[in-house]
């Protein structure tokens, strides 16, 4: 069980999850604090016991391991948290053809499937802009502006998608015959009677 | 006061028409005249006479009318105080009393320079039945047919005949057509369609194929690419 | 969020539309009969009632009649329910001359005495038929010679006589005996004498023949005898009476014209004739229609009745008739010696006997208690001794009828049953609110928006505490009433109910008889005759709501225009149509009435005004009111549209004030008719047309408006073209102006037409004379793809002239009445409601009468949902709305909205009365009746426990993994 909770952090360690998109504000273990395994394990046996006065587990060098690996890790760090920005930045564009794609299949006509699909590609980018302020503090470095916009462009354009979808199965009241319902009728100013045989 | 010479001569006509339809009591010509509101009874004013035989169905004659200052007086006062103006058309062999009359705003004719726009319905026999006056709008292509222009001296009216329309009845030959039309077809494609599995449904195996393709890649790169 | 409700709008719309599209059977369900729906079937006035020839099974409680509406029935006289009835054809070639009961068969003499058809008598069923022939008479009549010998030679036969001859038909072998031809008759009556002998009268218009002829084989036994007379043989009858045994019978005749009564002896050919003036014998109001000379079984006495008096009269073997008794009422014999007097008087009746003998007349003892005989009934017309196991003179079973068409049983003391008829000639109809509960009037009251805001708030809440009390003295009233009758929550008064489908149906006749019917189930619950009243000659009786009961504590006020009964001048009849008072006196006017109409000036007591327009153009305003937004309106707004039927001039009017009244002043006129046409057909617009969408959407979601004129009037003319076929004519005119915007020839066709105006369209029905087959044409107004430039419309100003589009469908039927369904909010589709003559009554969606209908849809006309162009409409039975119950002769329908939007109730009236409902898009608006409700409760309750279950156990589980 240990191996695999060490696998865990280090396979999660300085790396974003690719499971979701960007956006999701999941928890990214910062690459810069490190996780001691050691201090899992920390369990006081008697009052007053030092944790440096037990021997390490059996196969544990306690000198040996990360030291180099922060080395190199400071110097990638901000190569690869410029990476990541980019990343989160780009995921909403990269998702637009794939929404094209989906929206093809789901055809034009007004039925559930179709119905669902929209409402899933409107609500993913409403939902990104929403809580762009939580993603916006990933997103750090020297591009971190343009990055926030282009994350912001993004998902405007796929909300443009959505839109573009909605007016081709012809959701939008850009017509006439949208607003027919709210013309009223038109008022007689003249009354006549009689007209029976 | 003045309308009475006219209206002497215009009972002289109808009287030597009617002389001389006495024998068959067909009507010969119609006369149309216009009239303002006065009490009860109206004072009319002949303005001109179509003969029956020369109404045709869908064809605008013109005729024009020397308007007297006086008579422009009255119609720019029923202008002004918004009332209306009539035209009554009267065959000449029917009585005094029966005659067909309609009406519009004197503001309208004002305000089209004296050009009416009257509409005769006829029946099928060519008599006609209802009368309507209106102004004319200036895109009417109507108007060239005028032979002057207008003026405020003048009465210029356009008299358009208009016929009845002819029902339609039940379309049964067409019905019929179009049955054996498609029966032939149904027949035709029957027997006309074997190709093959693939080229019939190709329409629905390419996509499947390339969402499959599609949502492969999109799990496998992402996954391979970060 | 709007894009998605308007998303979810759009789904809804268009599963409507499918919905709608698809062939969803709409037909009630088996055990939904009678739910909503109910009709009624009526004979019509009786001309002569008949006895069946054998008194033995089960026919013997059955009576038959032959009536003026040309209906053969048979009623059961215990119950008065019509056993079986025949209805023919409702010109002269349906009308029965005369019918005879011979053996198991009823017989009867049609088509202007030129065939007769005899039927079973206990089921009705058509047996045979013997056709007479000969060119177009004019009556016969028939009489029944049952054998007297039992040789083969002799047999039942029938002897019927008619303006062409006289032929003797065997009734078992139904071949003829024999036929004697002597055409140029007139009017023929055929006896049969009591020696067996044939005496047969023929009636021209100056002459009287009297042929006696053997029964056996049509020979004359002796010359005729002739006699000129000046007689009108179209309104006079004869009877063949004996004066005593052994003398020859004498022919009796009334002569309207001279109003005398004519004897003449048949067996002594060189007597004169007999003439006495009626008034020389009694007191008889010989200007009254339905003249009625009876003989009764007792020698030499006769009847002449009219108009509720009878007189018995007897004629002597010299040929002098004298009187015997005058009666006020109805005489009839009850025995060989004895006659039964029905006498009314002080709106009772009573039934006397006398006996007649050699001496003389005995005074009429009273049999019976009197009985009440109310006004509604009228006179008393004929009463008939119906000869029973239980009923002898002494204790009497009679049958009477009177000229208010209320048909009576009268046996063991008391009245059995009574019949009205008179609700088979309803000429106008309409279906009424009922009055809202003074709870709901309350609330009504609450939300008026009048005075300020604290007056209102205080208002709200004096209203609030009214309604609670007035709520706990209903419980208190209707637990009271419970304890007493054991019906709890019963309506003590008559109230709308929630979705106000409960309502009054007022039917008024062409005699002035105002009857009121529940919807439920067209139980009558007033019958009010208004006095000398009656319509007029061209045209029904007029009725005009002017007050609804959405203003209670105000009486639901309605009138009636019609024409007094002698002078022919206008009267108005104003009456509550809830209750049935007459509300205050009628209005009888000294001209008659040209046009009368609503017009939407109210009083303030929610009363609106109706005007009236008389032949000298005068103007009358009832109630007058003389406010000056009244006067504001008749001179500025009020026009008034004017059809003559006779002559066809159609004129407008304008009002203008003269000399403290007011005159319609012409504005515009046409005459519309010419050489022989005649005005069929004027239908406006209904006056709360109500139009829900301003155009409609077609696929490339451009709008085509529509062109709604609600000053639009349609004429139907009729008339022969110059090949002499016949042609229709419609002209649409603009009411205000006189513009005519519609004009169309229809030809090779004929009327009867039913014209529809609704909406944007019209409708006419007609006959085709070249094929044959009934048509239904529409005609569409649409005014193109721009939106209308102004908010509102003025026909002074608009000048234009609408696109039409027409088609024309073929109907399998011959329609007797047409009518649209309508709605509160015109929302939902609009069915034709179609009265077939074969007494169905069928509803036909309005979508297949659509002349945009294309013969090969393209894709956008898919995508709108118009169905492809079939000539012929299918009959389909599920849209049969009076599914297996006849109603025949429907002379008018009258629609009207109900609370829910998805409903129109139907009122058809005629022969037969037949209410129902029509859903045409299919009761959208309320859960259905197989809504379960049991079922979605308990599986709701199951999922929200099992989710709650569900979610326990999912959480126990994560934690439990979560640990591992």
């Amino acid at each position: 069980m240990p191996v695999s909770t060490t696998a865990k952090y280090s396979a999660s360690m300085g790396k974003p999850s690719t499971k979701k998109t960007a956006g999701a504000s999941e928890k990214i273990i910062n690459s810069s604090v490190v996780v001691r395994p050691e201090k899992l394990f920390q369990v006081s046996y008697r009052p007053g016991v030092n944790r440096s006065d037990l021997p390490p587990p059996i196969g544990y060098n306690p000198n040996v391991v990360y030291s180099s690996e922060s080395v190199t890790r400071s110097q990638d760090t901000t190569g690869l948290i410029e990476k990541r920005s980019w990343d989160i930045a780009m995921a909403p564009l990269k998702q637009v053809p794939m929404n094209f794609f989906v929206m093809w299949m789901s055809g034009n006509a007004i039925s559930l499937f179709p119905i669902m699909m929209l409402v899933m590609m409107f609500w993913k980018p409403v939902q990104a802009i929403i809580g762009a302020q939580s993603t916006f503090k990933q997103i750090s470095g020297k591009w971190a502006p343009i990055q926030k916009l282009v994350y912001l462009f993004g998902n405007v354009v796929a909300l443009s998608v959505a839109l573009y979808k909605c007016h081709s199965m012809g959701l939008l009241p850009t017509e006439p015959s949208d607003w027919l319902s709210f013309e009223k009728p038109l008022e007689r100013t003249e009354f006549l009677a009689g007209g029976r045989i | 006061m003045m309308e009475y010479p006219l209206k002497y001569a215009q009972i002289c006509m109808v009287l030597g028409s009617l002389f001389q339809a006495y024998a068959q009591d067909i009507a010969k010509a119609v006369s149309i005249s216009h009239c303002l509101e006065s009490e009860i009874k109206l004072q009319c004013e002949k303005l001109t006479e179509f003969s029956i035989q020369s109404l045709r169905i869908n064809q605008t004659q013109t005729f024009s009318h020397t308007l007297t200052p006086a008579e422009r007086n009255q119609i720019e006062r029923a202008s002004n105080k918004n009332e209306l103006y009539f035209i009554r058309a009267k065959l000449d062999n029917e009585r005094d009393s029966t005659y067909i009359q309609s009406f519009c705003k004197a503001t309208d004719i004002v305000d089209s320079s004296f050009v009416l726009g009257v509409i005769l319905n006829v029946d099928a026999f060519g008599r006609p039945y209802a009368v309507e006056v209106g102004p004319v709008d200036p895109a009417d292509r109507r108007l060239l047919l005028l032979p002057e222009e207008p003026s405020d001296g003048t009465l210029l009216g356009l008299v358009t005949v208009l016929g009845s329309q002819s029902a339609p009845t039940p379309d049964v030959e067409g019905y019929r057509k179009k049955l054996q039309r498609e029966q032939a077809e149904k027949k035709a494609a029957e027997s006309s369609d074997n190709r093959s599995f693939l080229s019939k449904y190709w329409m629905y195996i390419v996509p499947v194929v390339l969402f499959m393709l599609f949502s492969g890649g999109m799990q496998g790169g992402p996954q391979g690419g970060g | 969020m709007d894009s998605q409700l308007r998303s979810l709008l759009n789904v809804i719309s268009c599963l409507i539309v499918l919905c709608s599209l698809a062939k969803v059977i709409q037909a009630i369900h088996e055990d939904q009969i009678g739910l909503h729906d109910w009709s009624l079937q009526f004979i019509g006035r009786p001309i002569e009632v008949l006895l069946s020839a054998s008194q033995s099974g089960a026919s013997r409680s059955l009576v038959y009649t032959y009536t003026e509406q040309n209906v053969l029935a048979a009623i059961d006289v215990n119950y008065g329910e019509i056993a079986w009835r025949q209805v023919f054809e409702n010109n002269a070639n349906g009308t029965i001359s005369s019918a005879v009961t011979v053996g198991e068969e009823i017989c009867v003499l049609l088509n202007r005495g030129r065939s007769l058809r005899c039927y079973d008598s206990l089921t009705g069923a058509f047996k045979w038929e013997k056709w007479f022939g000969g060119k177009s008479g004019n009556s016969g009549s028939c009489v029944g010679i049952t054998k007297t010998t039992e040789s083969p030679k002799d047999a039942n036969r029938i002897v019927c006589a008619n303006s062409d001859g006289m032929y003797a038909v065997n009734t078992k072998t139904k071949n003829t005996l024999w036929d004697v031809r002597s055409p140029n008759i007139l009017k023929r009556y055929a006896f049969a004498s009591h020696s067996g002998e044939l005496v047969v009268v023929g009636i021209n218009q100056d002459k009287l023949t009297i042929k006696r002829l053997s029964s056996e084989t049509g020979e004359a036994k002796e010359n005729d005898i002739e006699r000129s007379v000046s007689i009108d043989p179209l309104r006079s009858e004869c009877r063949l009476v004996q004066p005593a045994s052994q003398v020859s019978p004498f022919v009796i005749c009334y002569n309207a014209a001279q109003r005398q009564l004519l004897s003449q002896s048949s067996g002594e050919s060189s007597r004169e004739p007999h003439l006495i003036s009626v008034h020389e014998l009694g007191e008889f109001p010989v200007e009254g229609k339905n003249v009625s000379l009876q003989n009764l079984e007792t020698d030499g006495l006769f009847s002449l009745s009219a108009g509720g008096v009878s007189l018995l009269l007897q004629i002597h073997p010299n040929g002098e008739i004298k009187l015997v008794q005058r009666f006020v009422g109805s005489v009839t014999s009850c025995s060989g010696t004895e006659v039964l007097a029905l006498e009314v008087a002080n709106k009772r009746a009573t039934l006397g006997t006398a006996a007649f003998d050699s001496r003389g007349f005995t005074t009429v003892s009273l049999t019976s208690e009197p009985f009440s005989f109310p006004s509604a009934y009228g006179n008393a017309q004929r009463a008939v001794f119906i000869p029973r196991k239980d009923s002898s003179c002494a204790k009497p079973s009679v049958l009477f009828w009177s000229d208010s068409d209320v048909i009576g049983y009268f046996t063991q003391g008391k009245i059995l049953w009574q019949r009205d008829e008179a609700l088979s000639t309803i000429e106008t109809a309409a279906i009424v609110d009922l009055p809202i509960s003074d709870i709901e009037a309350l609330v009504e009251q609450e939300f008026e928006e009048k005075g300020s805001f604290i007056v209102r708030f205080t208002k709200r809440l004096l209203s609030q505490a009214l309604q609670l009390k007035k709520f706990a003295e209903v419980i208190v009233r209707r637990l009271q009433a419970g304890l007493r009758t054991g019906k709890f929550f019963q309506k003590d008064q008559l109230e709308r109910d929630y979705f106000n489908t409960h309502k009054i149906i007022v039917g008024i006749t062409g005699k002035g008889k105002i009857v009121g019917m529940d919807s439920r189930n067209g139980n009558i619950l007033y019958s009010l005759q208004a006095e000398n009243l009656v319509s007029p000659k061209d045209r029904p009786v007029q009725f005009y709501l002017q007050r609804t009961g959405a203003h209670a504590p105000f009486p639901s006020q309605a009138v009636i225009v019609g024409v007094d009964k002698k002078t022919g001048d206008g009267v108005l009849f104003f009456f509550d149509c809830v209750t049935g008072e007459e509300l205050g006196p009628a209005v009888r006017m000294n001209r008659p009435i040209l046009q009368s109409g609503l017009i939407p000036v109210m009083t303030n007591d929610h009363l609106e005004a109706i005007f009236v327009l008389d032949e000298d153009l005068n103007v009358e305003i009832h109630p007058a009111l003389d406010s000056a937004e009244t006067a504001e309106f008749l001179t500025r707004t009020l026009h008034i549209f004017y059809t003559d039927p006779r002559t066809g001039v159609t004129r407008g009017f304008r009002v203008k004030r003269m000399n403290q009244g007011w005159k319609a002043v012409e504005l515009w006129n046409s005459t519309l008719v010419s050489h022989g046409e005649s005005v069929v057909a004027v239908a406006p617009k209904r006056p709360h047309d109500a139009v829900h969408s301003q155009g409609k959407v077609l696929a490339d979601r451009r709008v085509l408006y529509k062109y709604i004129n609600p000053n639009l009037v349609a004429v139907v003319v009729e008339g022969l073209d110059d090949v002499k076929k016949p042609y229709l004519k419609m002209v649409g005119m603009d009411g205000i102006t006189g513009r005519v915007l519609i004009s169309q020839t229809y030809r090779r066709a004929r009327g009867p037409c039913q014209l529809i105006h609704a909406e944007n369209w019209l409708m006419l029905s007609y006959w085709n004379e070249k094929v044959r087959q009934s048509e239904i044409n529409v005609v569409e107004m649409y005014r193109g793809f721009d939106k209308p430039n102004k908010t509102y419309f003025s026909s002074l100003e608009s000048h234009e002239k609408p696109n039409i589009s027409t088609a024309s469908f073929r109907l399998p039927g011959f329609v007797d009445a047409m009518k649209d369904s309508v709605t509160v909010e015109g929302i939902t589709y609009k069915d034709i409601i179609v009265a077939l003559s074969s007494g169905s009554i069928m509803r036909i969606p309005k979508f297949l009468l659509d002349p945009r209908r294309p013969m090969i849809p393209t894709q956008a006309e898919r995508e709108e949902g118009l169905i492809p162009y079939a000539p012929e409409l299918p009959m389909v039975t599920e849209n049969i709305i009076n599914y297996y119950k006849k109603a025949y002769r429907i002379r008018g329908m009258v629609t009207e909205v109900a609370g829910l939007e998805s409903l129109s109730l139907v009122f058809a009236f005629g022969l037969d009365l037949c209410f129902t409902r029509v859903t045409p898009s299919a009761l959208f608006d309320v859960l259905s009746d197989s809504f379960d409700y049991w079922i979605l409760s308990v599986v709701m309750l199951v999922l929200t426990v099992a989710s709650v279950i569900v979610r326990n156990l999912a959480n126990a589980k994560a934690l439990k993994h979560a640990w591992k």
